[in-house]
């Protein structure tokens, strides 16, 4: 496996997505380089998690390329295994599970590491307790159950999750919409943390609470409208992308 | 592997009960006792695979697909030397594939139960009014109602082989089941290929209830797929411990199904059913409380 991490690269050839006669991206094209934090911002509907499905591959393009690296995603299906994780829009804790955050974390990296049956876990626990202790999750919470968990504690055990087989690239769907206040700064202070090292890829309606550790920001709207520098892209172009109906009212 | 030693307790004391049941009543034989534990270890362990997936609807759809496929073996069986459980089992598994492929094309849970009850309920009068010219009345209420007491050791003996294997079955994929359910989207990007989990699950609740309709009945196999999974989630700390907890809740059931059964002159299975539903409706007072 080639080590990503030092350099990163996404690039969107002229990408469209449709879904019936739904057009979800209509020829995306743009490149990223990491490690860093790129915000993908725009409107409900503006095929943001469409984006990141497609660079998971559980999506496919109607047309165009996406390569990671100069690797032709199309070529290589099994790139996204190896060299990505990926966080959807969740917004709760699942309500009836009993796994606990030590389980899911451990399942999650015996799928990456070992062969099924995967009954015999002890090989990956110095990995897990690595992992839950670089997200800042206590040993107490380590035992308690998903459901029992806050919003904002479960998105960061999904962030474990997402970075237990140590990937190049992590994809979060608006990991910020269903925490709190509190949860959301210190969730967003720790994807900076990671994106020292990784690319790391965050769609949110919101830019303010990641602003601060955001190196690029693309506003999409089924096309790339801006991409740039954080600041000057948002000052430029953010109310007609994010606010187009306030924009129109207003005449703006 | 850290399993709850209250639940550990609840098993061996349930198998116990059960196996004490022939030195008892000298009209229970050891085909009743191994087809009573082989029906609540294939239960439990599909039940809390059912649970993790939520796929509650199957627990409406799958029986209706066995009774269909009860009386089309009877009848098949008649005519050619195929073996009548093994037919039952892969004519459901063909119907659950069926079912299964519709919704990994986006059909949704509700219209395939519409359809899939429709058409087996339909078909099933027909199929059971001539398997009942072929076997006699007797024979399709079993499958109906499902009568433990009437069950031969070899009978017993395959549904006890067939329990172990969807036991062991289950432990294999437990645990991705219950992860796949928190993100299944997620599950995929990691490598986890969910479509063959998809169909391992539909494979063993086809093959459970196929062959254990004759022992629990139709009216008791919908209850037997949902209640004791719902009852071992509001209990345990792990997917291992769901499935141990699932499989304890069956077999204490089937325990105090078969002695209610005899000691108040009722079907054990509709004792087994009413058990359940008690078990579920007392630890969630308890839970709740």
């Amino acid at each position: 496996m080639h080590n990503l991490n030092n350099h990163i690269s996404i690039r969107f050839e002229d990408v469209h997505v449709r879904f019936g006669d739904v057009i979800a991206l209509d020829g995306v094209s743009f490149e990223v380089r990491g490690p860093g934090l790129i915000q993908i911002l725009g409107p409900n509907g503006a095929g943001k998690s469409t984006l990141l499905k497609v660079i998971t591959g559980l999506v496919k393009p109607s047309s165009g390329r996406v390569y990671i690296n100069g690797l032709d995603l199309a070529m290589f299906n099994k790139l996204n295994d190896r060299y990505l994780s990926y966080v959807p829009q969740t917004n709760q804790p699942p309500r009836d599970s009993p796994l606990t955050v030590w389980e899911f974390i451990e399942t999650a990296a015996t799928i990456k590491k070992l062969r099924w049956p995967r009954l015999f876990t002890s090989s990956v626990k110095s990995s897990v307790v690595r992992c839950l202790e670089n997200v800042g999750l206590s040993r107490e919470e380590w035992g308690k159950r998903l459901r029992d968990l806050s919003g904002g504690l479960f998105q960061r055990v999904l962030v474990a999750k997402a970075l237990i087989s140590d990937p190049a690239i992590v994809l979060l769907d608006e990991p910020l919409a269903s925490v709190d206040p509190d949860g959301r700064v210190s969730l967003a202070r720790l994807l900076g943390s990671i994106a020292k090292s990784k690319l790391v890829i965050v769609t949110s309606h919101d830019p303010n609470p990641l602003i601060d550790y955001t190196n690029v920001v693309i506003l999409l709207n089924k096309r790339v409208i801006a991409m740039g520098d954080p600041l000057e892209t948002l000052r430029l172009y953010s109310p007609r992308v994010l606010y187009p109906e306030w924009v129109s009212d207003h005449g703006h | 592997m850290a399993i709850n030693p209250l639940i550990v307790t609840l098993i061996l004391s349930s198998t116990i009960l059960l196996a004490l049941a022939p030195h008892i009543y000298w009209f229970i034989g050891y085909g009743v006792v191994a087809s009573l534990i082989g029906a609540s270890l294939a239960f439990g362990s599909i039940s809390v695979l059912v649970s993790a997936r939520r796929l509650y609807f199957m627990a409406h759809v799958v029986p209706h697909m066995a009774i269909f496929a009860a009386p089309i073996a009877i009848i098949v069986t008649r005519h050619l030397q195929v073996n009548e459980w093994l037919l039952s089992a892969i004519i459901v598994m063909i119907l659950l594939w069926a079912s299964g492929y519709a919704i990994s094309r986006g059909l949704s849970s509700d219209i395939i139960a519409s359809l899939s009850v429709s058409f087996t309920a339909s078909a099933t009068i027909i199929a059971l009014y001539y398997a009942q010219r072929i076997v006699g009345a007797g024979r399709i209420s079993s499958i109906i109602l499902g009568d433990p007491l009437l069950t031969s050791i070899s009978e017993g003996l395959i549904a006890l082989v067939v329990g172990s294997m969807i036991l062991l079955a289950s432990l294999m994929v437990v645990r991705e089941m219950f992860y796949i359910s928190v993100d299944r989207e997620g599950a995929i990007v990691d490598g986890l290929r969910v479509v063959y989990y998809d169909y391992t699950l539909y494979t063993l609740i086809g093959v459970t209830v196929a062959i254990m309709l004759k022992i629990v009945g139709f009216l008791v196999s919908s209850i037997l797929i949902l209640v004791p999974g719902a009852v071992s989630l509001l209990l345990s700390r792990s997917s291992y411990e769901a499935l141990m907890a699932s499989i304890g809740v069956s077999l204490i059931a089937s325990a105090l199904g078969l002695y209610a059964g005899i000691l108040l002159d009722i079907p054990p299975s509709g004792a087994l059913g009413l058990i359940l539903v008690a078990i579920y409706a007392l630890v969630w007072v308890a839970r709740s409380a």
